[in-house]
């Protein structure tokens, strides 16, 4: 993604955080806080971690149902815009606090009889994102049981 | 089965309707009006704020559910949004391809509005 879009990017998810906390939508502070939690503004480091941090924050403060995240929100497939930071995006939500726990929840909640099998497979995406992390090192990997369960989830589909 | 109907007629394959059901026909008809992506989280901001008001999260803490799990909010809660996502669904449905949008943005955007109004509406029918 280029510079301007990625900007552009983490300012929509910055918007989406501010407006889902109700709070009011001050554009004159998003560069400030960018500047202030991710550094130096003129690195593309710092606006991929500034992007998902946003992302995984907003996809936190709207998360009504568990199972909306690995069916929708993490369920990245290659024409999704934010394709690329997938895995970013992913590690940002496993840092905040009730973030693993959500997915696991999420989990059990689409492998419970509300859905079909059918349903399940629709979540291929983030099933093939967690086998890509197995495979790289530095990442951090979901839980083994977790990991197993998801691979056997896929296997079936 | 032949047209003079010697043979038994099959029962229909239905069950019964709860509230993961109609989540999902909300939820496709989100998609099947072209949205993707964060359209799915602005649509439940949305229609939790005109719902409720309050934000997600908000609501979670004032009612002591569990985030997430939306089987652990009131009654009255999860009566609300079953009821806006099936009339939500209903209007979404009617608006296939009509809604426009030239960008994905726009779309989405499109998507959370039809959203909103009809909870909007819908907020009127309850009692809080």
């Amino acid at each position: 993604m280029k510079m301007q879009d990625l900007k552009q990017a983490t300012y929509r998810a910055w918007e989406s955080v501010s407006r889902y906390n109700r709070a009011v939508v001050q554009p004159e502070n998003f560069q400030r806080e960018v500047k202030a939690r991710f550094g130096d503004r003129r690195c593309k480091a710092t606006w991929v971690k500034a992007l998902a941090y946003f992302e995984a924050q907003a996809s936190y403060d709207a998360c009504l149902d568990a199972y909306m995240l690995v069916l929708h929100t993490f369920n990245f497939t290659p024409e999704r815009w934010d394709y690329e930071y997938r895995h970013e995006i992913l590690d940002a939500f496993l840092m905040m606090p009730e973030g693993l726990e959500l997915i696991r929840a999420g989990l059990e909640q689409l492998f419970s009889s509300d859905f079909t099998q059918e349903e399940r497979a629709e979540a291929n995406g983030f099933f093939e994102l967690v086998e890509e992390r197995g495979g790289e090192s530095g990442r951090e990997r979901l839980p083994v049981g977790l990991d197993r369960r998801i691979n056997a989830a896929h296997t079936a589909a | 089965m032949d047209l003079i109907g010697e043979s038994t007629q099959l029962t229909p394959q239905r069950k019964r309707v709860d509230g993961a059901t109609v989540n999902k026909r909300f939820n496709k008809a989100i998609k099947d009006n072209g949205g993707a992506s964060t359209v799915y989280r602005d649509a439940v901001d949305a229609e939790t704020d005109e719902l409720f008001d309050c934000s997600v999260n908000d609501l979670y803490q004032a009612t002591g559910g569990k985030k997430g799990h939306r089987e652990t909010l009131p009654q009255a809660a999860q009566e609300a949004y079953i009821v806006n996502e099936s009339v939500a669904a209903n209007e979404l449905e009617r608006q296939i391809g009509s809604l426009g949008g030239e960008t994905q943005e726009e779309v989405n955007s499109k998507i959370g509005g039809s959203v909103r109004q009809t909870s909007n509406q819908t907020r009127k029918w309850l009692p809080w």
